[in-house]
């Protein structure tokens, strides 16, 4: 560990922060695998029960029981889409454990530019959920939707004061 | 720039390599949006032809019988795209400013980041040919066929650069 790096400062903080921010996309990414084995997401369709059946109607069990066509699509998708969060988080926390816990400031412009840079697309996709008047709380999301989003305002501010 | 480091190199080659599969996947934050302005793209996974054959009907019959599978691949592509891009930046900057030093970390760092692509390309690869559906180059997105093709040399290369400290 570097000589001059404290956990309870704010870089240290920072750091804590981003470490997880990156583990939440590697737990979920990594653990969807033993869900879809499990039948653990057959739950929901793409958001949450609630949410999925108030704008598609059925339960997304029965619609996923009857439509094979849309269970293979969906489970093609969700493999590649937490694949790519298993690779995504592994880049966070390497980032933030070898460049930021090091105190420097590219890792921290790395850091936020990463989740920056995707937050118009959070906007994209619940538009259409919004727009039919699909209630969506934080409760029927993922945490992976929100938690680093949530994490990632707090990170930056004190990663910039402590690299000050 | 480091004093060491020079691009006609085996780890200048690797971090060219790093740094193209990083930007063609940051380049997603506006291809994506792209892609879905004026309606859905052709196909539903990958081509419209080998979409088909998965899937038995043409993607665009299959999105106007079925809205549940058009608002998945919208909303799950949306979700990749976030992936990809977050990862794209990350790997821009681990390569610049990590591999480019001769840092080893930022080697093991990419190549852990390339293991789950790995394993994740092939899945969903194999639900296509298990049904006996030929997957040409120009069926995959680019998205997948660029890293497949740049990360392996690039791992060699930044290997053999690295050598004696990996």
């Amino acid at each position: 560990m570097e000589a001059d790096f404290r956990w309870g400062s704010p870089l240290g903080v920072s750091v804590v922060l981003f470490l997880v921010y990156g583990a939440i996309y590697l737990l979920i990414g990594g653990a969807w695998p033993l869900a879809h084995r499990l039948g653990a997401d057959r739950a929901y369709l793409i958001i949450s029960e609630r949410t999925d059946a108030a704008v598609f109607g059925p339960s997304p069990a029965e619609i996923l029981r009857t439509n094979h066509q849309l269970d293979q699509l969906r489970t093609i998708l969700f493999a590649m889409m937490c694949g790519l969060m298993v690779a995504a988080g592994t880049l966070i926390a390497t980032v933030a454990w070898f460049g930021l816990r090091r105190g420097q400031p590219w890792a921290l412009a790395a850091l936020v530019l990463a989740g920056v840079a995707v937050l118009p697309y959070w906007w994209i996709v619940f538009r259409p959920y919004t727009q039919v008047g699909a209630p969506i709380g934080l409760g029927d999301l993922p945490p992976f939707m929100w938690v680093p989003a949530a994490l990632l305002g707090p990170a930056a501010l004190v990663g910039w004061v402590g690299l000050r | 720039m480091d004093a060491a480091f020079r691009w006609l190199s085996p780890l200048g080659a690797s971090v060219a390599l790093f740094l193209a599969w990083g930007l063609v996947w940051a380049a997603g934050l506006v291809g994506l949006p792209l892609l879905f302005a004026r309606g859905f793209p052709p196909w539903l996974l990958f081509s419209a032809r080998a979409d088909a054959a998965l899937f038995g009907a043409p993607p665009d019959a299959i999105r106007a019988a079925q809205p549940a599978a058009a608002e998945a691949q919208w909303f799950l592509s949306y979700l990749i795209g976030i992936g990809v891009t977050s990862a794209g930046v990350a790997i821009v900057c681990i390569a610049w400013f990590g591999l480019r030093r001769g840092e080893v970390w930022a080697f093991w760092s990419l190549v852990a980041a390339a293991v789950p692509l790995a394993a994740l390309y092939p899945y969903a690869i194999s639900r296509y040919v298990r049904l006996g559906v030929t997957l040409g180059l120009g069926d995959l997105q680019p998205f997948v066929t660029i890293p497949a093709l740049l990360v392996p040399p690039a791992i060699v290369l930044a290997w053999i650069g690295l050598a004696g400290k990996v």
